[in-house]
């Protein structure tokens, strides 16, 4: 015995199952065929930790062809089942590079190991392998071939080609005499998301063992008969078939084009069999089982009956259904608004907080109530409830919500104030008669400075401008406001008159706001200096790189500098594609992936080799907004990167490629891949292809 | 207070959401799949006004360089964390925690006359509360040092957790005999009794942070339900690492019903119980970690 296995193996001759794990462990470090030997005992350990680390070691042992041959020969082993399903999952672990063998194996072994090759070939995407499982589909042996048929899938992973070869065989395997066979490739159905007609499920839900599985894959059917027959399904005498029928016609409906066509059907069908709508309101009480009340609460939506908004307002509060609560109102529609409102007023402040929230998605322009609602919630104190009600006056509000709104734009709590400026904001482009004739009742040195800057800020945006705002009359009033504003006591009043002198523009403004570069507070200089190049003053941004400043004040002056200048923000920026500094260096890539030319890819291809993982993926992005076969290239040489982010990243970016030679890379690597996150995002990548091609 | 126009309707794309992605993952842990992309998008606009950048990409910037930024991670935890829970949870658990867990965590720490546990990811409180009463019903500890230990990366949950005021949600599962013993009826709510807040014990930590862990010292049992399933794996293994390096030898993990450590650890043997299975630190292995 060689000594790099000496020490493993006597490891595994320990009693202790965590020593023969360590064993295994070390038997990674040590390659050749005694190491192998030894793997192939580890495999077969009474232990599961043991055989599961030897699966995992088994994949990186060289020399592989001979470490494939081996396991290959464990799946036919009789008696150790734990040796088989290690072999199963060493095989997998390896990839590719097991495919072949597996194949060939369906062929040689006898029907336990055939089942067993089958499963290595669903492990492992592979267009060959997808082949070979759709032979497999008629093999001699019933369980070899539903293995076949789950095994398919997850054809989805090895490409659209293999995608499009799977649901063919799978839909031709469910006119077959074979039930399990047949099952086996409903559920494989379900989970390949084919869009199948419903004419080939509907023979199916008559037979009482596939069923439920025909009715949860017709949920993929967007057709006004599947949604008929999963409507009247929910009556169905057995409670799991009518579950599953609630569930595939909720699904249905989702994903749907014609979403109001099939709406329509479903509902009359529904509202036609009371007992139908009876047993879809004591789901939506099923607080057990959280996917059937969400299904139920959606259902109920759709039947539009003003009795049960209650539900669903209590749905809004569960969290684990609120999203399906929302949906439910949102299919229900204004017709659900006096009731949403009813019971937010008597519930607490989140649940409060969040029927608001909704009423600007339910009402088409200003409804009354709903106004009148809102305006009342400006009243309460909870900032979730103030939240919401700001949110929506923003959305449907008019010039004379503008006081009350303004009223919290100085709330002391940040997420209320915010709101309430943004909200400000919105409602003067809208109406900027009232929000001007407000603004000029507000001094520069006042407690509300703020409102006064936002309404004379958003007057000069273009909404305004279009909505008959006429700035050219009020510009040296506003400019004189701005400059009273930024002496004032709050950092956050010079700031949003950096902010409004910014939308002036023009020379005037830029001698104000170079004044404020000089503030004592980060925030005000911050906003100096982006409002430098939003009015184009390229020489204080030049003088700001040069001067020594704080690297977040460089970072912003680069990024000003590139709206201002760009040619001078892209010579000012390559130094700082090396910087240590990963604020600057992301800075410097932005403003060099927002140019034009071979320098620009040349640069972004520099920051790539920057050891900040966060600069890396800057530049991942710059460089994904135009993928020439060089950019495709280096961006695959990123899933060698050592940051399992990067590689991750570089995975996602290529399987947004239509790019064969991204196919290649991704799945090259996916072969090597130890990470458990990189992997599932290389075999998305590869997956990826399958929904974009269409191939069903 | 913060002016700004904030996001308005400005997109999240792909990729802004994979840098957040992994800047949350990093930061925090979470797993945050494709299909969450919307539900992100709608919870982080209104953040976008609060730290007031117009982009998505601006507000990656933030978080990630920003000095300033630890105060919005503080409401970033508030906003992507669940913090749904209640009184007994998973009764079956508890029982067997309770009938079969804790006699031999006496057994074991027989000689210090200490036990600890330690609730992470407690969100606001109910579970910690839970297990001391389950400890105090036991009778197996009088005159022991017991402390039970929550912690969870929310603040506000902390602070919930801090009063043990309670309301109707948090006693859909708790027996009317023990909100009767363990309660006091007040307008405000259901206040946990003092003999059990006095063995509670609160505190705010993210888990990935171990050096603020290993504040906690050597614990018996450590909860970790319905936490781990929203990590990703490499904070799963990391927090399983902390796990095992912080319970004493033959200390136990409970996870929640639907969790494992399959494919996450090996360090851990499976103690069968008669109505669950938890995780065992072994006793004896002398030289691993």
């Amino acid at each position: 015995m060689t000594s790099d296995v000496r020490g493993p193996a006597a490891l595994l001759h320990e009693l202790d199952p965590e020593a023969r794990r360590r064993g295994v462990q070390q038997l990674g470090e040590a390659n050749g065929p005694e190491a192998i030997d030894w793997v192939l005992v580890a495999l077969g350990d009474v232990d599961w930790r043991v055989r599961k680390e030897a699966a995992t070691v088994a994949a990186s042992i060289e020399p592989r062809a001979t470490v494939i041959e081996r396991l290959l020969g464990a799946l036919r082993e009789q008696t150790n089942v734990g040796l088989r399903n290690a072999a199963v999952e060493a095989l997998i672990a390896i990839g590719t590079d097991s495919v072949p063998g597996a194949i060939r194996g369906l062929v040689e072994l006898d029907a336990d190991g055939r089942k067993l090759a089958v499963e290595v070939l669903g492990g492992v995407p592979d267009l060959a392998g997808t082949r070979a499982l759709t032979r497999a589909l008629v093999d001699e042996d019933a369980n070899v071939r539903a293995a076949a048929a789950e095994a398919l899938g997850t054809a989805g992973r090895a490409g659209s080609e293999a995608h499009g070869l799977a649901i063919s065989a799978l839909t031709s395997a469910l006119s077959t005499a074979d039930p399990l066979g047949r099952l086996a490739a409903l559920q494989s159905l379900t989970q390949l998301e084919a869009d199948l007609a419903w004419e080939i499920f509907e023979p199916l839900t008559r037979d009482p063992l596939l069923r439920r599985h025909a009715i949860r894959a017709a949920g993929r059917t967007h057709d006004v008969k599947a949604v008929a027959a999963l409507a009247r399904a929910i009556g169905d005498r057995s409670v799991a078939v009518a579950r599953d029928a609630l569930a595939a016609l909720i699904d249905c409906l989702g994903a749907a084009a014609d979403k109001e066509e099939l709406a329509r059907v479903a509902r009359r069908e529904i509202r036609a069999m009371p007992h139908v709508e009876e047993r879809i309101r004591a789901f939506a009480h099923s607080i057990d089982d959280s996917r059937l009340r969400g299904a139920a609460l959606v259902a109920l939506g759709l039947l539009r009956v003003r009795s049960d908004v209650p539900e669903l307002v209590r749905g809004l509060s569960d969290e684990d259904v609120a999203a399906r609560a929302e949906l439910a109102l949102r299919w229900f529609g204004q017709d659900a608004v006096s009731s949403l409102l009813e019971e937010g007023r008597k519930a607490a402040a989140p649940l409060r907080a969040a029927t608001l929230s909704l009423v600007p998605l339910l009402t088409e322009g200003a409804d009354g109530g709903a106004l009148e609602a809102l305006r009342e919630a400006l009243r309460a104190t909870d900032s979730d409830v103030l939240t919401a009600a700001i949110q929506g006056l923003a959305v449907a509000g008019d010039g004379a919500d503008l006081a009350a709104v303004a009223a919290h734009a100085t709330n002391a709590d940040a997420r209320v104030s915010a709101t309430a400026c943004a909200a400000l904001t919105t409602i003067a482009s809208r109406h900027p008669g009232p929000s001007r004739a407000l603004a000029e009742t507000i001094p520069p040195d006042s407690p509300a400075a703020v409102v006064g800057c936002l309404l004379r800020g958003a007057s000069l945006r273009p909404g305004a401008l279009a909505a008959g705002a006429q700035p050219d009359r009020t510009e040296s009033a506003d400019i004189a406001f701005f400059r009273g504003a930024l002496d004032h006591g709050d950092v956050h009043v010079r700031r949003a008159a950096v902010d409004g002198l910014a939308a002036i523009g023009g020379p005037t403004a830029a001698g104000v706001v170079a004044a404020a570069l000089a503030d004592e507070e980060h925030d005000v200089v911050l906003a100096a200096v982006r409002a430098m190049g939003r009015i184009g003053q390229a020489e204080p941004l030049v003088a700001l790189l040069e001067g020594g400043h704080a690297a977040a004040v460089v970072a912003a002056a680069l990024r000003a500098l590139g709206e201002a200048s760009p040619s001078r923000a892209f010579d000012a920026a390559w130094p700082l594609l090396r910087s240590d500094d990963p604020l600057l260096a992301s800075a410097a890539v932005e403003t060099i992936g927002q140019q034009r030319g071979a320098r620009r890819e040349q640069g972004l291809f520099l920051a790539l080799d920057h050891r900040d993982p966060d600069v890396v993926k800057s530049a991942l992005v710059e460089l994904s907004r135009d993928m020439s076969q060089r950019t495709l290239e280096r961006v695959g040489a990123c899933l060698d990167c050592a940051s399992y982010e990067v590689r991750r990243f570089a995975a996602e970016l290529l399987g947004a490629t239509e790019d064969p030679g991204a196919r290649a890379l991704v799945r090259a690597r996916l072969d090597r891949e130890a990470d458990p996150v990189v992997r599932e995002a290389l075999a998305q990548a590869l997956g990826a292809r399958s929904t974009r091609g269409g191939a069903t | 207070m913060s002016p700004g126009s904030g996001g308005g309707d400005v997109p999240l794309s792909v990729e802004d959401f994979s840098l957040l992605r992994d800047a949350f993952g990093a930061r925090m842990g979470l797993s945050l799949s494709s299909s969450t992309k919307p539900a992100l998008e709608r919870r982080l606009r209104e953040r976008l006004a609060v730290v007031n950048v117009e982009t998505f990409a601006a507000y990656y910037q933030f978080l990630s360089f920003d000095p300033g930024a630890d105060e919005e991670w503080e409401a970033l935890y508030d906003l992507l964390t669940t913090s749904e829970t209640y009184l007994f949870r998973e009764d079956y658990q508890l029982r067997a925690f309770q009938d079969e867990v804790l006699p031999l965590l006496a057994d074991q720490a027989k000689t210090r006359r200490r036990l600890t546990v330690w609730s992470a990811g407690c969100s606001t409180g109910e579970e910690v509360y839970t297990i001391a009463m389950l400890i105090h019903e036991s009778s197996l500890f009088s005159g022991w040092d017991v402390r039970v230990f929550g912690s969870d990366i929310s603040k506000r949950c902390i602070g919930v957790a801090r009063r043990g005021v309670y309301g109707p949600s948090s006693f859909r599962t708790t027996p009317k005999e023990k909100r009767r013993a363990y309660f006091i009826e007040r307008p405000d709510g259901s206040h946990v009794v003092e003999r059990i807040r006095a063995m509670c014990h609160f505190g705010q930590m993210n888990l990935l942070e171990r050096d603020k862990a290993r504040l906690i010292g050597r614990v018996d049992a450590v909860f970790c339900r319905n936490v781990l399933i929203y990590f990703d794996p490499h904070a799963r293994r990391s927090t399983i690492d902390l796990f095992h390096e912080r319970l004493y030898p033959g200390g136990v993990l409970l996870l929640g019903h639907s969790e494992s450590l399959l494919n996450v650890s090996t360090a851990f043997e499976l103690l069968h119980l008669k109505e669950d299975l938890v995780y065992r630190k072994p006793r004896t292995f002398p030289g691993v970690l």
